[in-house]
């Protein structure tokens, strides 16, 4: 490609490693002398041929004679070994160029159009040696149906040899691409446009390949032979069939490429290729000889069209022909009227939605939407991470929000605080206090039990207790009564005194006593009792014979029911363990109501009650007296006011014991403990009075001690 | 509808209802199974107290053997227990060494407390009026003075009118004090009626079932 000289036997420019022989070479038989001269002979024949056309025309010839006519034989040179493919290019070579133009101008123009190459190179074909001529025996008999012919496949390798080299398949198809766009660009330009321009200037190994260019083809080795540095006839002749200078000034072969019309070339290229099936190997490629349609282009030529296309085409190309100026002129603008006029929301109507830019919006590059622009995007707005808008946090309100929200918060804020207690004024030390109210109260309530004062007067028996008096009076000699005792240790001081001076009557009126106790400490709360009235009145009571202790019955209202049912299946047993129902006074009792009197002594009201509602109403005619706590007197004294009586005596608290013994013969502990009672209670009213009167004056006087500070 | 009703369930409303039926039906079969299911709750009772009485000991025995915090009253408590419940299984509940014990250890604690509350209840009272100064609080004190000083005389001496079965301290007691204890009861009656129906018609189960 240099074009500086290299021995033949070498394949490869020794200066720039340029192929010096095309990769068909070994289609060449190298040992085969004969074929060489006598293609020699043809092609020196057919140079020669062209030589002596004057005008250039070397188309004329090709184009002129149809197809099967000798006579473009004798102006092809055809040798006697052609291929069958031959006649096949001159079929559709033949065909092309009379469709393409009717007459002599469509003849002209053709034969201008067509690069002096191409006829060169179909004359080449004529000058196939016999080997090749076999081998496209071969490839027509395995491809008959291809339409291809061996004119175009020897194209593709002259254009292969043109200096693509060795090239890739890709290469290839790219190179194919260009040179269709060459081969509908040869119609309108010259043949010396096709010369390689990608160099600014004509190396010289382009100009020794110019040079070369009709012997490689054929006779490489010939080729080889020719004089460098001479241009072949052909390129003279096609320069000037252009009529353009050849010369190596780059510029004016780009000044000539720019006055190519190549909206012109792409039009026609498009309508060569149309209805073509796209290749998909290179194979499959047709070897489409520079400025060669094949048949099926040809007849996708619109001179085929239908009659009703063509007239709609005309029809279309007379109205494009139209000039839009002409058009609009002739349009009348649309008149409204006044009163459409006056009713045509003009502000309203104009587009106040600000212009989006389309370009700002992202065009679709993948997926169903490929090609779109401005769709939804695929990821959402929301994967995005943006930093959050920044907002006052002050809230806007007035003077008068602001002082109710303060006020508010205020009162929130006091409910969560404890009010801070007072100190007493005038009050030095409640530990003091303390000690004295009990210094006071113990001298109070000790000092009449020391001395055994009875200076306090008994008080008179109420209505209850002489109830309760009159029958224990009635009570005969060991006659069985049930005896209660239902209190706690805590309450002995006061219910101690208050039962012992029944316990006494009972003593005195010899009745025996069966004890039973619904609470756990109830048995040895009974024997205490006991043992007191005996060391008080001094009784001598014994165990078993006098009396019973049945213990505890569990079970509550339960038990005291159950108890109330059936008392000797809920009791066998005695504190003792002895058979309780075995001794003489019980052995006639089998249920409560057997005995003379039910006497229930407790401290709390709850006691009462379940002993009234559980046991009262399988009593019968047996009476129930209560001797209760002074606690108690509220919920028990509703039994007793009641009509009928659930409960026929009571004996209330110390009082009521101490108005009890007022009555009997002898004074046991409420005599005893009255006065000390008496005293006890008054000063602790009088305390209580005392204090109250003081709080309430110191109280008083604080607050107006803060109210006159408050005013200065 | 398939009602599911649990057995536990099932067995508080069959004996319930028994129990409440022997109130109202005279019939020896019913009023022999009251009875004996009464009996149950007697034995089940005494049975839940002895637990509850081994539960206390335990507690307060893994708390003297962890060495916890006031162990030293738990010990006294455990020591007091076993004390007392060998007194009374060696020498019987009714013996004198299982009624010293009860006259000289849980009368005189359980009185003291009785007579705290005493002092601490009129202490209160005098700073009530510190506290509260209304017309209810006068009312309140009031009241407490009439009944503490027509509980017994003044020094010996009765004031007619306060004193008596006809005194101003009988009628406080007698009226408005048994006016409202009747309320009480009456209240008492119907939520007693109302739990007992809630248990036998199941809505109510204190029992856990």
């Amino acid at each position: 490609m240099c074009g500086k000289p290299n021995p033949d036997d070498l394949d490869v420019c020794q200066y720039c490693e340029a192929r010096l022989k095309p990769l068909i070479g070994p289609f060449e038989p190298a040992d085969t002398h004969e074929p060489e001269e006598r293609e020699r002979s043809s092609v020196t024949d057919w140079l020669d041929s062209l030589r002596e056309q004057e005008q250039g025309e070397l188309f004329d010839a090709e184009a002129e004679f149809p197809e099967g006519d000798e006579s473009a034989e004798d102006v092809s040179l055809q040798p006697e070994e052609s291929y069958p493919g031959e006649p096949a290019e001159g079929d559709w070579l033949s065909k092309l160029l009379p469709e393409r133009g009717s007459g002599e101008e469509a003849e002209a123009s053709s034969a201008s159009e067509s690069p002096e190459w191409s006829a060169e190179e179909a004359s080449q074909e004529t000058s196939v040696p016999d080997w090749l001529s076999d081998l496209g025996k071969s490839i027509q008999e395995q491809e008959e149906e291809e339409t291809f012919s061996e004119a175009e496949i020897e194209a593709f390798q002259d254009v292969d040899l043109w200096g693509m080299g060795e090239l890739g398949e890709e290469e290839e198809l790219g190179a194919e691409q260009d040179l269709e766009i060459g081969i509908t660009s040869q119609e309108e330009i010259e043949p010396a446009e096709q010369l390689p321009k990608s160099g600014e200037e004509i190396p010289d190994w382009l100009q020794s390949f110019v040079e070369s260019e009709p012997t490689t083809s054929a006779e490489p080795e010939e080729a080889a032979e020719s004089e460098p540095g001479v241009a072949p006839d052909w390129l003279v002749e096609l320069e000037e069939t252009a009529g353009i200078e050849t010369s190596s000034d780059d510029l004016e072969v780009e000044s000539e490429l720019e006055k190519i019309d190549w909206e012109a070339l792409q039009t026609d290229q498009i309508d060569l290729k149309a209805g073509q099936e796209t290749p998909t190997t290179l194979e499959d490629v047709p070897a489409v000889a520079p400025f060669a349609l094949d048949e099926e282009e040809a007849s996708l030529d619109i001179g085929e069209m239908p009659e009703w296309l063509a007239e709609a085409d005309a029809d279309d190309s007379e109205e494009q022909e139209t000039p839009l100026e002409e058009i609009d002129a002739s349009l009348t603008p649309g008149e409204l009227p006044g009163w459409l006029e006056a009713m045509r929301p003009v502000e309203a109507a104009a587009p106040t939605a600000p212009f989006t830019e389309e370009s700002d919006q992202e065009v679709e590059s993948r997926g169903p939407l490929a090609g779109l622009r401005g769709v939804l995007p695929i990821e959402p707005e929301i994967t995005q991470i943006k930093k959050p808008a920044a907002y006052a946090m002050k809230l806007q309100i007035s003077d008068s929000e602001r002082k109710h929200a303060s006020l508010f918060e205020e009162l929130i804020s006091n409910e969560g605080v404890s009010a801070p207690i007072e100190k007493g004024f005038g009050i030095s030390s409640q530990n003091v206090l303390r000690v004295v109210i009990f210094l006071l109260l113990l001298f109070a309530v000790g000092w009449p039990i020391y001395t055994g004062s009875q200076s306090v007067d008994l008080p008179l028996p109420s209505r209850e207790t002489n109830q309760a008096s009159r029958m224990i009076d009635n009570v005969m000699v060991s006659e069985p009564v049930l005896l209660a005792v239902d209190y706690e240790p805590g309450f002995s001081g006061e219910m101690d005194a208050a039962s012992a001076s029944i316990v006494d009557h009972l003593m005195i009126r010899g009745a025996y006593l069966a004890v039973v106790s619904s609470t756990p400490t109830g048995p040895a709360q009974a024997e205490r009792l006991i043992k007191i009235v005996n060391n008080t009145a001094g009784h001598a009571y014994q165990y078993a014979s006098q009396y019973s202790n049945f213990g505890y019955v569990p079970g509550g209202p339960a038990g005291l029911l159950s108890f109330a049912q059936a008392p000797r299946r809920v009791i066998r047993y005695g504190l003792d363990g002895e058979q309780v129902w075995e001794a003489a006074p019980l052995a006639d009792v089998q249920t409560l109501a057997d005995f003379a009197f039910v006497i229930v002594i407790t401290d709390r009201p709850e006691t009462a009650r379940v002993w009234i509602e559980q046991v009262q109403p399988t009593l019968g005619d047996t009476n129930m007296i209560l001797v209760v706590s002074a606690q108690a007197e509220p919920l028990v004294r509703p039994y007793y006011e009641g009509v009928p009586q659930q409960v026929n005596g009571m004996v209330i608290g110390l009082a009521g014991a101490a108005a009890y013994e007022n009555g009997m013969p002898r004074t046991l502990l409420a005599r005893k403990y009255w006065d000390a009672y008496s005293y006890g209670l008054t000063l602790a009213a009088l305390f209580i009075l005392a204090g109250s009167t003081f709080n309430s004056l110191s109280r008083v006087f604080a607050k107006r001690k803060n109210t006159f500070k408050d005013q200065k | 509808m398939r009602l599911k009703i649990p057995l536990s369930v099932s067995i508080v409303i069959g004996v319930g209802v028994v129990v409440l039926l022997g109130y109202f039906i005279e019939i020896p079969v019913l009023a022999i199974v009251q009875q004996v299911l009464l009996e149950w709750a007697l034995i089940l009772a005494a049975v839940a107290l002895l637990v509850g009485v081994i539960n206390l000991l335990s507690v307060h025995f893994r708390r003297v053997s962890g060495r916890q915090k006031n162990g030293a009253y738990s010990m006294i408590l455990v020591s007091s227990l076993l004390l007392t419940f060998a007194l009374g299984a060696l020498f019987g509940p009714k013996s004198d060494l299982s009624l010293w014990v009860f006259n000289h250890v849980q009368v005189p604690v359980e009185s003291s407390l009785m007579g705290l509350l005493a002092v601490v209840l009129a202490f209160a009272c005098v700073r009530m009026l510190w506290r509260r100064l209304n017309p209810f609080s006068l009312l309140f004190l009031a009241t407490v003075l009439v009944m503490l000083l027509g509980a017994a005389p003044i020094m010996g001496i009765e004031i007619p009118g306060l004193h008596g079965p006809d005194g101003l301290r009988a009628l406080i007691a007698q009226v408005p004090a048994v006016a409202g204890a009747r309320g009480i009861l009456i209240g008492i009656g119907l939520g007693t009626i109302a739990t007992g129906l809630r248990v036998l018609m199941g809505a109510d189960r204190p029992y856990g079932g």
